[in-house]
């Protein structure tokens, strides 16, 4: 649900002054509303924190440069956010690919498993997860793009077919797809895994 | 991470779905803070490298405002302003000023040829003070828009006659001149220029001078006095008798005055109406 800017910008304006932020203000708010949809949705993209990091980085910096360019009658801030990031991550992932190392190990997923967890548990799950992150990177694009807008960035379904302008029913029976084919490649790793190929 | 979507599920990518939402991305605590830090001297350094730009854009065009002032200024840059004006936006424009023909009958000197703006091709920028004009504004102001008109062509044509020189007078040596004088609002000539000269530097120059004397009604636009250039030619004939002027002012011979060619101007002058 999309706030009055305005009015937020009002009140995050008195915020601000306690803290003066050369940024744009409406800029500064959208950093603050909407870093973490962009931070979640890259990291599940790309194999590491620190990857995401500088990717997400890199995402703000075009946004910033390119604010004069926003036109708010075509997107919400929040989906030309996620548009800039989606093809920073493909920039990335194409950089790796260039460097012959897209297929990275995601071996680093502690940021992704909560810490509530025993130590036990967590092990499992980061075991768990792991092999789903894997496999969602021989998915499509458009099937890592759902799956990650949904689970990474943890919008519903109605959020994501606001931002891809799309129906919800359309959203839904994408994330099924995606699922399905996430699953299969999962279990192709499994599989794989348990019973190696007879050389 | 559950919600009404979540309903929507076929049974076997539940456990899919739930592996995957069980997933909690965490943001390093100082992230948020060194991001915004670094975007903040980003900005900052943007907005210096625009008024950089901002400057030197201002500066290039203050600079060239400038030397086209400079330029103006000083007749002799002037003149190659214009010239290079008429090589780069008006190369055919020198076909149009040929020379009026010199007719049989002597005459005092005369003005011919008198070209408004609207035929003159080879028509110099207006002075900076004026903005400039693209073709478009040409076509909404051409309907409305009235060029200069000399106020008097008798008294004009005593002017010029004034500033034959009797030295050429009495050698017989006339020729036409054209010239480009920039009418003011007020109709006074602010500027002027030699197009076409006739050959004889003395005679451009007398040209100029007279010129320079001359009234106009200004161009109008919309009604509005407005300053504009014109373009006419100059002829001067010599008289049939060397030391006698004779204006083409009077319709016949009769009325001509005889005056010594060193007392042309003076008598010029005192004609009555002046």
């Amino acid at each position: 649900m999309e706030e009055n800017v305005t009015d937020r910008t009002q009140r995050e304006g008195r915020k601000s002054t306690a803290r003066p932020s050369s940024l744009p203000p409406d800029f500064s708010l959208w950093y603050r509303d909407h870093r973490s949809v962009v931070y979640r949705y890259v990291r599940f993209r790309v194999a590491s924190r620190e990857a995401a990091e500088d990717v997400t980085a890199d995402v703000f910096m075009k946004a910033l440069r390119s604010l004069s360019r926003y036109d708010p009658g075509r997107a919400s801030p929040k989906t030309w956010l996620l548009r800039i990031a989606r093809n920073a991550v493909t920039d990335h992932l194409r950089a790796l690919r260039r460097r012959g190392s897209l297929h990275v190990s995601l071996d680093r997923v502690p940021d992704l498993v909560s810490r509530d967890e025993s130590p036990e548990v967590r092990v499992v799950r980061e075991e768990r997860i792991q092999r789903l992150l894997n496999a969602s990177r021989r998915l499509r694009q458009t099937d890592q793009d759902i799956l990650s807008l949904r689970y990474g960035s943890g919008l519903s379904n109605r959020e994501i077919a606001r931002d891809m302008g799309i129906s919800q029913n359309a959203v839904a029976v994408r994330l099924h797809r995606a699922l399905r084919r996430l699953k299969s490649a999962a279990e192709e790793d499994t599989n794989d895994r348990v019973s190696p190929p007879v050389l | 991470m559950k919600n009404a979507d979540d309903n929507e599920l076929p049974r076997d990518l539940e456990g899919v779905h739930r592996e995957l939402s069980g997933i909690r991305i965490e943001e390093r605590p100082s992230f948020a803070p060194e991001l915004e830090s670094e975007l903040e001297s980003a900005a900052v350094s943007l907005i210096s490298v625009r008024r950089r730009q901002g400057r030197v854009r201002r500066t290039v065009l203050a600079a060239g405002a400038a030397g086209v002032l400079a330029m103006a200024a000083v007749p002799g840059a002037r003149a190659a302003l214009v010239r290079v004006w008429d090589m780069v936006l008006a190369p055919a424009s020198t076909q149009v000023a040929t020379p009026a023909p010199v007719e049989a009958a002597p005459a005092a000197p005369v003005i011919t040829q008198f070209v408004p703006l609207e035929e003159a091709e080879d028509v110099p920028p207006e002075p900076a003070t004026s903005p400039a004009w693209t073709d478009r504004d040409l076509d909404e102001i051409r309907p409305t828009f009235a060029y200069p008109k000399l106020r008097d062509i008798e008294e004009s044509e005593r002017i010029i006659a004034m500033f034959y020189p009797t030295r050429l007078q009495q050698r017989g040596i006339g020729g036409s001149v054209q010239v480009m004088l920039w009418v003011d609002e007020n109709g006074v000539v602010r500027d002027r220029q030699v197009l076409e000269p006739s050959g004889d530097r003395t005679l451009d120059r007398a040209a100029l001078n007279a010129s320079g004397r001359l009234r106009f009604e200004p161009a109008r636009r919309q009604g509005v006095p407005v300053g504009s250039w014109v373009k006419f030619n100059i002829q001067f004939e010599p008289p049939n008798q060397p030391g006698i002027v004779r204006p083409s002012i009077y319709e016949d011979e009769s009325d001509a005055v005889e005056v010594p060619a060193d007392r042309a101007a003076d008598t010029a002058g005192a004609q009555p109406g002046n």
